[in-house]
């Protein structure tokens, strides 16, 4: 094989040596730049952005551990157990029920009825009834999901009898007992025949929990815990201000009696 | 015929050719393997020449690939050591996680039950204005608290048309001075009895619509 008319291929490549080394040099360059260069190029602004992520997430997961270590347990114990009194899981019925009671001995106002067609109660069934309900209803959606992490209410007509200055009273210091409830509706029926100046309230009341089943199942290492603002943080002190009728917890129901008038009325 | 075939090998060539005929003596006549020669020492040099800015692109670009390979490295290496630190975070904080949960629930709970209680307060303020309206003879029948709505709707009971004006009067000259709270009274009935019954509405948008709603949204229980 001949480049030029008077010169072969050998010749040529003995000629132009340097020449062919610097092309190949130039291709070589080529081939290392789209094989190696290019793709580490990628690989390293990969890395650079799942760095970023994850030198953020490890310094949340430092922040939360830092947070979870210097935690006061026995002052947050006594405060999650205030937290549970006031929201509980599940429908606060009997310790609605006791509270109102004693709340009414307190203020001398007397009961004399309650429709409690309330559904389960008090019970883990009755929170998770809820959320199978939920489930069954429509189709599960993130924000049916999150159903559960909503506050629910119970709905209850409670009638008492005493008169005005004695029920508002009671209707007052109802607004500062556990668990939490409001009243929605209040109607007034005088009951003079039973006593000069007495009247029947029939109240509606809404009481409320917070089953938060998907908070309760879903926790997980790497999110960062919730940050209370500093009006939810001051209010958690105004929470000693509820009153609790703690022996609402020591309400049995196991004895035949206890279950034939679990409230002692 | 030399010329012609140096030609083909570039213009550069083709000068050095051109020069080498020039220059040559016209008496001496043409020494044809002298010029080759030189013609083939120039094209050298000058292939070297390429060869040496080629070899300093090579050193620099083989410079730029090792740069690269060595910052991937360290990256990476930098990587390893942040998902080990996250590793030993995440193990260290699943010793917690009793703790964790509980912590979660308690600020979602305390959450709600603030948004519950700015709720509770305007309606609570609310109360204690009707309240503090209401004359000491005159008594209420009826209070409904719509917290939706920011409304109480309310009936009140005079024992006479003197007092019922007298309820009406004081709704009146209270509620023109007050920018929070607005009244509309939507009956006013006689009883059988003599006494009267004022049905109305005392509304506390203004209060309300400045404390957030809890969140998220309430919903009601659902009823077996």
């Amino acid at each position: 094989m001949t480049v030029g008319p008077e010169m072969s291929l050998r010749q040529f490549a003995r000629q132009r040596r340097y020449l062919l080394i610097s092309v190949l040099c130039w291709i070589a360059m080529f081939m290392l730049l789209f094989s190696v260069v290019i793709p580490q190029i990628q690989d390293i602004q990969y890395l650079q952005s799942r760095l970023e992520t994850e030198r953020s997430t490890a310094d949340q997961l430092k922040n939360k551990l830092q947070f979870l270590e210097a935690f006061d347990l026995n002052g947050f114990k006594a405060q999650n157990e205030r937290v549970n009194v006031m929201l509980p899981a599940t429908k606060p019925f009997l310790p609605l029920l006791y509270s109102l009671k004693e709340l009414a001995k307190q203020e001398d106002v007397i009961f004399s009825g309650l429709d409690w067609s309330i559904g389960l109660v008090a019970s883990d069934s009755a929170a998770q009834s809820q959320g199978t309900e939920t489930s069954k209803s429509t189709k599960t959606t993130a924000a049916q999901v999150a159903s559960g992490d909503s506050l629910q209410k119970m709905n209850l007509v409670l009638k008492v009898l005493g008169t005005t200055e004695k029920l508002n009273g009671y209707f007052d210091a109802m607004t500062r007992i556990t668990p939490v409830v409001e009243i929605d509706d209040v109607a007034l029926a005088p009951k003079f025949q039973i006593q000069q100046g007495i009247y029947e309230a029939t109240l509606k009341l809404t009481s409320f929990f917070a089953p938060l089943t998907t908070l309760r199942t879903a926790v997980t290492g790497d999110k960062p815990l919730p940050k209370l603002t500093q009006e939810e943080q001051a209010y958690i002190q105004k929470l000693n201000e509820y009153t609790t009728f703690v022996e609402a917890q020591n309400v049995s129901i196991a004895t035949p009696s206890a279950r034939q008038n679990p409230f002692g009325f | 015929m030399q010329l012609r075939w140096d030609l083909q090998w570039g213009v550069m060539h083709e000068t050095c050719a051109k020069e080498i005929l020039m220059s040559a003596p016209v008496g001496q006549g043409i020494n044809f393997l002298r010029n080759k020669r030189k013609v083939a020492d120039a094209q050298v040099v000058h292939d070297r020449l390429i060869t040496r800015w080629t070899m300093i692109g090579m050193a620099v670009f083989m410079v730029v690939v090792i740069g690269v390979v060595i910052a991937k490295l360290v990256i990476g290496s930098q990587r390893d050591a942040v998902s080990k630190q996250v590793d030993q975070s995440k193990a260290r904080i699943a010793t917690f996680q009793t703790l964790e949960r509980d912590y979660i629930v308690f600020a979602k709970k305390v959450q709600l039950m603030f948004g519950l209680d700015k709720q509770r307060e305007a309606k609570r303020e609310a109360v204690k204005f009707f309240y503090g309206l209401i004359p000491q003879d005159s008594v209420i029948q009826q209070v409904q608290l719509d917290s939706k709505q920011f409304k109480i709707i309310f009936q009140v009971e005079s024992p006479d048309v003197f007092r019922m004006l007298s309820l009406l009067r004081i709704f009146r000259e209270k509620l023109t001075k007050d920018v929070i709270f607005d009244v509309a009274i939507s009956s006013v009935t006689r009883k059988s009895d003599g006494t009267y019954l004022t049905t109305g509405a005392l509304g506390y948008e203004a209060l309300g619509k400045t404390t957030p709603t809890p969140k998220p949204g309430v919903k009601p229980a659902s009823k077996k």
